[in-house]
């Protein structure tokens, strides 16, 4: 709920640097918890960070969107799951009906989010292939983004032993 | 005869990079076995065959499958093995009063099939598996850091984990491809450049790390050092 409401403050501000600190703010739970809510909450408000930055950059103005991110915290106020869930769908439809193009960009957006919300997880610690799972990604995709991200050292590694054994089992 | 399962991460790497035929030179050479768990193969060829993207890899992995390059392990006592396995890894750690759910099916299937049928390695080129694998310590770090909070760990956990583990030795697709290298199967590729058989095999190590294998630059500058090219 806390998450609905910094979106909306955020949106109304144009403030998509802020939503997508906000993402990467609810990847922490994400990781741990693991449920679907946090995570679609993960991927809508970067994809609509991106929308909104793509509007601003083109001099177009942003979709209304902050009575529908209001009506879907009211409704999680209320422990109306399956109305937040069709809030939050109803949502990324009107973001995709800005225009046709849009509803392409959207795709992509979106797509891209996931990718992006699950390198995040996985740098958490989480398995490639969980983090897949979670988000409804194929691991084709996710192990190809994950490969260009940065990696941060693991220490204990040794390359040259593990090599080594890799030339005694092609003997 | 050898004993190798792969995990699906290395397969991805090597057909994303078009080096995914080294494995049946490197079979005729060195009398080795390779295999996949069913679990394993579902991920590489049963899904992308239902969508648009990855299915050429996809078919490049199973026509590697029908040649008997690849052989597919499909046996009930390593579903029941990986059940188990799974269900302890998810376990060790705790935050929030929440067990992390750090692993998955598919992933478990190799160590587990790796522990019933005594293969000499598992190919792995994840780096939360491998690490959990050689020294968990590493992955609580890592998530504390990341996650900016103390975990807690179920030591019984790790250590039914670690016994049933232990003997599983893990190579990557890096050091596959480098023994592949060194035993000239590559040789088609190197070409009229300055240094070519260092930038081949450099070439070969980066394109694997940027395709997924979790290596450090540190660690491709040592393999590619240790040749002396």
């Amino acid at each position: 709920m806390e998450v609905l409401r910094k979106a909306a403050e955020a949106v109304t501000q144009n403030d998509f640097a802020a939503l997508v600190e906000l993402s990467n703010h609810t990847i922490h739970d994400a990781s741990i918890f693991q449920e679907d809510d946090p995570l679609t909450i993960a991927v809508f408000v970067y994809a609509l960070a991106k929308v909104m930055q793509r509007c601003v950059e083109k001099g177009k103005s942003c979709p209304p969107l902050v009575g529908g991110i209001r009506h879907a915290r009211e409704l999680l106020e209320r422990d109306d799951e399956n109305g937040y869930r069709a809030a939050m769908k109803e949502l990324l439809r009107e973001v995709s009906a800005v225009d046709a193009k849009m509803k392409m960009y959207i795709q992509e957006v979106v797509q891209k989010a996931r990718l992006k919300k699950g390198g995040k997880i996985h740098e958490h610690g989480i398995s490639i292939a969980r983090t897949a799972e979670l988000l409804g990604l194929s691991q084709w995709e996710l192990q190809s983004y994950i490969g260009r991200m940065e990696e941060e050292s693991l220490k204990g590694n040794r390359p040259l032993d593990r090599l080594q054994k890799a030339r005694e089992l092609f003997r | 005869m050898t004993l190798l399962i792969f995990d699906a991460g290395p397969i991805i790497s090597l057909t994303t990079n078009n080096v995914l035929w080294i494995l049946e030179e490197l079979k005729v050479k060195s009398q080795v076995q390779f295999a996949i768990t069913a679990g394993v193969k579902r991920e590489l060829v049963d899904k992308p065959l239902e969508t648009l993207r990855f299915k050429f890899e996809a078919v490049q992995v199973q026509q590697l499958i029908e040649r008997g390059v690849l052989q597919v392990i499909d046996d009930e006592r390593v579903a029941a093995r990986a059940q188990e396995l799974l269900g302890l890894a998810n376990r060790i750690l705790e935050a929030q009063g929440v067990k992390i759910q750090i692993m998955q099916r598919g992933e478990m299937e190799t160590i587990a099939a790796s522990a019933l049928l005594r293969a000499d390695a598992i190919v792995v080129d994840e780096r939360v598996t491998r690490t959990l694998l050689e020294s968990p310590e590493q992955v609580q770090k890592l998530m504390e850091k990341r996650l900016h909070m103390q975990l807690k760990i179920d030591r019984s956990a790790l250590h039914a984990f670690e016994e049933q583990t232990r003997h599983i030795s893990l190579i990557r697709s890096v050091e596959l491809v480098t023994v592949a290298f060194e035993k000239g199967v590559l040789n088609k590729f190197i070409v009229k450049i300055p240094n070519a058989r260092r930038e081949l095999l450099e070439s070969l190590l980066w394109g694997l790390k940027l395709n997924g294998c979790s290596v450090t630059d540190d660690e491709i500058n040592a393999i590619v050092k240790a040749e002396k090219l």
